[in-house]
């Protein structure tokens, strides 16, 4: 159902969007991601730190 | 502050009321009104999760954090992207699937209505104080800084706030929190870059870091293992896991922003938003304060950055001797300054002798500064009689209304309004919420038109937000109350987080099981807190874990008469 931005839609949705794909990997993005970050923070720390 | 940014801030004001009025269109039933008939989409609800975490305390005080103590404070956070991959698993597609408005809704279907509205009473009774205190805090704040009437500030920030969360629902809470995500950050990222054009010449950000890491602020990560310290990477990682999987999965106000989304997938991509994003932002909010820190080596910052209490002091009996401090500290900031421009000339001249020197010449007057800057807030405790007094949370509205040029300050005191406003709504909106589905229609008028929960939704509301304003108003009188709420989140949080776990986790567990485990959790955290000094942080872990034990012990024993 496509409904306009800051709209409700006139009817309550059906099941059929309540969708459940895959999301191992966005997972694993984000703990990717996280372990990257915390690299960066330490490295950012030692450069500036030491 | 100049009237160009007055005018500033109150265009924000009304734009933002507008804006939140005018979504009153969708919100003409009760679904649509707490739950946007589930159609937001993910990236709205993700932005909305995050401006419903960030507080105006959270903006004024995490810069004034990194001013004082450094980075490592983000370290709180370490544990929220897993925190949201865990739930995004667990949590968010049981409860959307059931189609329930509260989480605590939830624990009826499982449990039985006890255990639903005992949890909904702790989320109310918690979330209806702390809705006070988010709205107490920044005032106090803002109407020293500005020279502003306190209880004006109050009404300035919470009257706008219930007007327009009150007609517009979750819809206009929604989207005046999508605009008032991208103030804040505009906000916050143009201060960055005065601060970076406001170092003197010759003196780049990697020099000023670099002075600035000196006094330890950049350190950002600690591995040691000690339950009494608060921001170590084991307290972020494994309390602040249970903290955030209590806040995002058990708390109404951010339960409901992700059951508004569309589908369970854009209820997870929400969440994602949060895990992906939050660590880097809050570094950033830290770095501004350390940035804070380093313009104020070139620049001289006051003595104490609360003008109020700078002039109590100033007018009181011992203004002597605190005249004799600002004088000491004027002097050891010159001779800081001076260090300070000695460590980048060394640095640039690539000399490691030389940089050494200096660094060790630096950290013995940045020692000195901070010895005096002790003693000045002591004598203001003593002055004023404020024991708990702390300069840090003026650090940053001081700078912005000092230091930042016309224009630029009313955008950042309207980023301030922002980030306390969006949180508020949230919570209005989210106590309206529990109050009415939880206990209104549940106990009391169970048989009634959805006309006319719609109207007591949009009076419990307004309801919510007369009661946050006189909570706020007391408690920017008695600061000591403010510590005690907010302590007071993290003596539930556990313990709901444990409830959930019986819920989902296993299929032994019974409903006299999680009622008596609910009570052994809060017992068992009250029982750690007063006998010992552990963080808080911990406390969520023990409350979780003292629920599921007790929880599934009772359950053995005591089978469910459900």
């Amino acid at each position: 159902m496509s409904v306009p931005a800051g709209q409700a839609p006139d009817r309550q949705l059906t099941d059929s969007s309540d969708t459940d794909q895959p999301m191992a990997s966005i997972y694993v993005a984000v703990l990717v991601v996280e372990a990257i970050v915390l690299a960066a923070l330490w490295g950012f720390s030692q450069y500036f730190g030491a | 502050m100049h009237i160009v940014d007055w005018l500033i801030v109150a265009a924000y004001l009304v734009w933002i009321v507008y804006d939140g009025l005018r979504r009153t269109t969708g919100a003409s039933a009760v679904e649509g009104y707490f739950l946007a008939n589930r159609s937001l989409p993910w990236w709205a609800v993700g932005l909305t999760v995050m401006a419903t975490q960030m507080s105006a305390i959270t903006l004024v005080g995490t810069t004034g954090q990194g001013y004082a103590d450094g980075m490592r404070f983000v370290q709180f956070y370490f544990g929220l992207p897993l925190a949201m991959i865990i739930l995004s698993v667990t949590l968010v597609p049981f409860f959307y699937r059931a189609k329930v408005y509260t989480a605590y809704e939830y624990l009826e279907r499982r449990f039985d209505v006890r255990t639903r509205t005992l949890a909904s009473l702790l989320f109310l009774v918690s979330r209806g104080l702390q809705a006070g205190v988010i709205i107490a805090a920044p005032a106090v704040i803002l109407s020293i800084v500005l020279g502003f009437d306190l209880t004006l500030t109050i009404v300035a920030i919470g009257l706008p706030t219930t007007i327009y969360t009150m007609f517009g629902g979750v819809q206009a809470v929604t989207w005046t929190d999508v605009k008032q995500m991208v103030v804040i950050v505009a906000g916050m990222t143009a201060v960055v870059i005065a601060l970076v054009l406001g170092l003197p010449d010759g003196v780049g950000v990697g020099d000023a870091l670099s002075v600035a890491g000196i006094t330890g602020r950049l350190g950002t990560i600690d591995f040691r293992f000690d339950l009494n310290e608060t921001y170590t990477f084991w307290s972020g990682l494994l309390g602040g896991l249970f903290l955030m999987l209590g806040y995002f999965g058990c708390d109404q106000s951010q339960v409901q922003r992700y059951l508004t989304a569309k589908s369970v997938d854009a209820g997870r991509h929400s969440l994602m938003m949060s895990a992906f994003v939050k660590i880097p932002l809050q570094a950033l909010i830290l770095l501004t304060g350390i940035l804070v820190f380093a313009f104020y080596l070139f620049q001289t910052p006051p003595l104490l950055f609360n003008p109020v209490h700078d002039a109590d002091v100033r007018a009181s009996a011992r203004a002597s001797e605190y005249a004799e401090l600002d004088t000491a500290f004027q002097r050891v900031l010159e001779a800081r300054r001076t260090a300070a421009y000695e460590v980048v000339t060394a640095r640039q001249a690539g000399d490691p002798t030389a940089v050494s020197a200096a660094r060790a010449a630096f950290a013995e007057q940045q020692l000195d500064a901070d010895a005096i800057r002790e003693q000045a807030v002591s004598l203001v405790r003593k002055v004023t009689g404020d024991e708990a007094y702390t300069d840090v949370n003026y650090v940053f509205p001081t700078f912005v209304t000092t230091q930042l040029p016309i224009g630029l300050v009313g955008l950042i005191i309207a980023a301030i309004f922002a980030a306390a406003m969006s949180s508020i709504a949230a919570e209005l909106n989210s106590l309206s919420t529990a109050t009415v589905i939880d206990m209104y229609r549940r106990h009391i008028c169970t048989d009634a038109t959805d006309r006319h929960y719609l109207r007591v939704s949009k009076m419990v509301t307004g309801f919510w937000g007369v009661f946050a304003s006189i909570v706020a108003v007391y408690a920017a009188n008695l600061g000591s109350l403010i510590e005690v709420v907010n302590r007071f989140g993290s003596f539930f949080y556990g313990s709901l987080l444990g409830v959930f776990i019986l819920a989902v986790g296993t299929r032994r567990a019974t409903a006299p099981g999680a009622l008596w485990g609910l009570v052994g959790g809060m017992v068992a955290v009250t029982y750690v807190a007063s006998t010992s000094s552990i963080s808080f942080l911990w406390l969520n872990v023990v409350g979780a874990l003292a629920v599921f034990v007790v929880g599934m012990a009772v359950s053995l024993v005591w089978p469910s008469t459900k």
